[in-house]
């Protein structure tokens, strides 16, 4: 677990340092922060092994509504 | 900017995934042979293991080792508890990806080894081309020997069935665990060789090779055992064997000794052919086969005429015909379906009363340097 | 989005691969299974029902000229109902990709290195694979050109050379063949590989002119392929061994051996998979990463592809094994996918033609 919010971080830092390179705007950094923040929260809930199954939903939705 | 880029990748390699799966060669214990019996009051199997040694085999003088290969042995209940066990008697990784050969006792093979296929097929270690054997002779005592001119007995088995192989169309014996997988659901029987160590001790020094008597105390294959899903249910002698191949494996050599005018005329029947045919589907089937007869050995004392080399073809025909119907009707007598009945058409409850008719037609091709034998007056 | 020109040639190899991909490791097991010595034909009817699919699907693009689907959904259907179907298909793209992914990290993990981790096959080749998307369509086209015939080659000459271990007989198997419950059954296999290729109309707009011909022949050829691939392995193999194997044909590489000493040419299958995978996960990535562009109008797609490999690695690894992920397969995927690849685009259809929207426009304009 720790190792993934180390590596969370350190990936934030490394791309927020490059994209300072070049001309960037709000919206790139919001779907930068937001992408890495939604696969950290994946990530997470496997590594507590309560993991958020969307295959298992998805499943679940087709079974009862068809 | 490149050079950050180039520390970052080479860091990453540093995280390449050689580091979970990593096996260095020289600490490999490579397994040439195997070897499977089966207690059969307490159900514990006995794995014997033949692993290659690089230093006995190597060819330098001086070589402190003399032994080309190291057999260990182990015990256990089930099969899959054998890899994490060797871990405590071998010094290097057990490693069977590059095995050859295994050697089934005779008595857990009457008992079924359908455990033994699944746990070959399962195990992404092991293939299932590898050849087997079933062993007469104890098990210890074939493991435990050290075999003459191929000093690796793996090889030396792999190296005998090669022969055979040669032999058969496309260049396949079907004497391996696949084959006898295939076999499973089919009513065809599998007919794997059987050895037999000839003498009483096992040759267990490599001294023992030094001696010139290659026979007395080393290893021969000739009859065959009868598997049936999975379990041996019998023997079949040499030629059996041999004729078993020839009508259902696509076997093409066969060496017999006909009689003709009161002499011996070996002959070696080459590109055999076999043909079924049903004249009334389900109730009889004819088998026509047809071969290329080479002279080996000629000891009648007359002139090699064209009438004298067709009474050789028309004795080789009878003589095959007799040895078929022989076979035929050893296999109706024992239920074993040899000549391969049910499964090219014939009914699973009547192919015992299927009447079955051998033709053999034979050309002879090649005969020999001699037209004429050697006379005494 | 970025000015690529791909040739008809590129596109008929990026449809070509990205159809056998992972379905000729995943397929011939369960089919063999299901369909026993019938299993080829149900290849057959499958990529004659993709091609059927790709008629749609470029009569779809054709309206639209120049449009990925994405973008085709805003215009049909409004920014809002228009940007939550892209946002589906932005998840259709990440789910694929992640179940590509752990295709190739099972295969490698039971197969070749059992004690590797399932993440570390996951983020290595995602990693390079987001690269690849950084750099574009027309590099990923470029090197499935190249890589085409080096993926072809060897794979059919050795199993060519297999032949000699065909028997007949593995076809006399007693199977009384039901085609319409083997049709039911078999619904998996219409849905992975063929219903995937919806996928291709994000990059319909950088196709030329032979864009048609180029994606209707590649799903043809690569219908053949399979069909010919699954023959192969029950005449080699027979139907019990190879309905009881999860991979058959890395099986038959694996048995294979010629003169007594070329042998394990597994490992020449391992890496025809690898390269294989990682054009089709390139390109599925690709989709993923220029839909969510699309939508929220940003021009830099490495904002994008990497913290997409967070997501995707995450998703790969929710089934827990091998036996979770055929399931899943053959009890929903038809279904679901029926949903992106039939249900959306012919919505799509009516509500332009309703809403006179694209070319729909043009033709009533003319009139």
């Amino acid at each position: 677990m720790t190792l993934l919010i180390l590596l969370y971080i350190f990936f934030h830092i490394g791309g927020f340092w490059i994209l300072r390179a070049s001309p960037s705007q709000k919206k790139e950094m919001g779907l930068f922060f937001g992408l890495t923040t939604l696969g950290a929260v994946l990530w997470g809930s496997i590594i507590l092994r309560h993991p958020l199954d969307v295959n298992k939903a998805i499943g679940w939705m087709l079974s009862h509504w068809l | 900017m490149k050079a950050s880029r180039l520390g970052v990748v080479l860091t990453l390699l540093a995280l390449c995934t050689g580091c979970w799966d990593i096996k260095d060669i020289n600490t490999l214990a490579i397994v040439s042979l195997a070897g499977v019996d089966k207690d059969p009051k307490s159900g514990d199997f006995l794995a014997y293991y033949q692993v290659m040694n690089p230093t006995g085999l190597s060819t330098r003088t001086g070589s402190s080792a003399k032994a080309a290969v190291y057999t260990f042995n182990f015990k256990d209940f089930s099969h899959g508890r054998f890899t994490e066990k060797t871990g405590r008697a071998m010094p290097r990784l057990f490693f069977t990806a590059h095995l050859q050969s295994y050697i089934i006792s005779e008595r857990y093979a009457r008992e079924g080894i359908l455990d033994l296929i699944n746990y070959v097929e399962l195990n992404p270690e092991r293939r299932s081309n590898l050849i087997i054997f079933v062993s007469d002779s104890p098990l210890d005592v074939i493991m435990n020997s050290f075999t003459p001119l191929d000093r690796v007995p793996g090889r030396f088995m792999r190296s005998l069935s090669n022969h055979y192989q040669r032999n058969f169309r496309m260049n396949i014996y079907p004497i391996r665990f696949k084959d006898l997988e295939k076999d499973l659901k089919r009513q065809t029987p599998t007919v794997i060789p059987i050895i037999h160590y000839n003498g009483v001790k096992a040759a267990s020094k490599s001294d023992e090779i030094e001696k010139i008597n290659a026979t007395q105390n080393g290893l021969t294959f000739a009859e065959g055992a009868v598997f049936i899903h999975a379990r041996m249910v019998g023997r079949l002698d040499d030629k059996s064997k041999v004729l078993f191949y020839i009508l259902n494996k696509k076997y093409r050599r066969l060496t017999e000794t006909i009689t003709v005018n009161g002499s011996y005329v070996d002959v070696e029947a080459q590109n055999i052919q076999v043909q079924r045919k049903w004249i009334a589907p389900g109730s009889h089937l004819s088998f026509d086969i047809h071969a290329d007869l080479r002279i080996i050995n000629n000891q009648q004392k007359r002139k090699m005429t064209l009438q004298n080399l067709q009474q050789i073809e028309a004795s080789f025909n009878k003589m095959l015909e007799a040895k078929a119907e022989a076979l035929e009707q050893m296999s109706k007598d024992k239920g074993w379906d040899l000549l391969g009945i049910q499964d090219h058409g014939g009914n699973e409850d009547s192919w015992r009363q299927t009447k079955v008719t051998f033709h053999v037609t034979s050309t002879m091709t090649t005969t020999g340097n001699t037209s004429t034998p050697y006379l005494l007056e | 989005m970025e000015q690529a020109n791909l040739s008809g040639w590129q596109l008929f190899n990026l449809t070509l691969v990205f159809i056998i991909g992972t379905s000729f490791i995943l397929l011939p097991g369960s089919l063999i299974a299901d369909a026993k010595q019938y299993g080829w034909l149900v290849f057959i009817w499958a990529f004659l029902y993709g091609i059927i699919l790709g008629g749609l699907w470029l009569y779809l693009s054709s309206k639209f000229p120049g449009l990925s689907i994405v973008q085709i959904a805003v215009q049909v259907l409004g920014k809002w109902a228009g940007g939550f179907v892209s946002l589906l298909y932005v998840l259709f793209f990440i789910q694929i990709a992640s179940w590509v992914t752990r295709n190739m990290s099972d295969f490698m993990h039971i197969n070749v290195m059992p004690r590797t981790p399932l993440s570390v096959f996951n983020i290595m080749i995602l990693a390079v694979c987001a690269y690849a998307v950084v750099k574009g369509i027309e590099s990923i086209a470029m090197v499935c050109e190249l890589l085409s015939l080096l993926l072809t080659l060897p794979f059919w000459i050795p199993f060519s050379i297999m032949i000699q271990e065909w028997d007949w007989q593995n076809f006399n198997v007693p199977y009384v063949f039901h085609p319409w419950e083997t049709f039911l059954n078999t619904r998996y296999a219409l849905a992975f590989p063929f219903m995937e290729t919806v996928s291709f109309m994000m990059i319909f707009p950088f196709a030329g002119r032979r864009l048609n011909l180029a994606f209707l022949s590649g799903i043809g050829f690569a219908g053949i392929n399979l069909t010919l691939s699954i023959l192969f392995t029950i005449g080699v193999l027979g139907v019990e061994r190879a309905s009881h194997l999860i991979y058959p044909i890395f099986i038959i590489f694996r048995e294979m051996e010629f003169t007594n000493f070329i042998e394990h040419l597994e490992s020449v299958l391992s890496i025809n998979i690898l390269l294989i995978v990682c054009i089709k996960l390139s390109l599925l990535f690709y989709c993923a990463v220029l839909a969510i562009c699309q939508l929220f109008e940003v021009k830099e797609r490495g904002v994008v592809a990497y913290p997409l490999i967070w997501i995707i690695s995450a998703y790969a690894l929710f089934f827990k094994n091998i036996v979770e992920n055929v399931n899943w397969v053959k009890m929903y995927l038809f279904n679901y996918y029926a949903l992106y690849a039939i249900v959306i685009p012919a919505v799509l259809i009516i509500c332009a033609r309703m809403r006179k929207k694209g070319r729909f426009r043009k033709r009533e304009t003319a009139t």
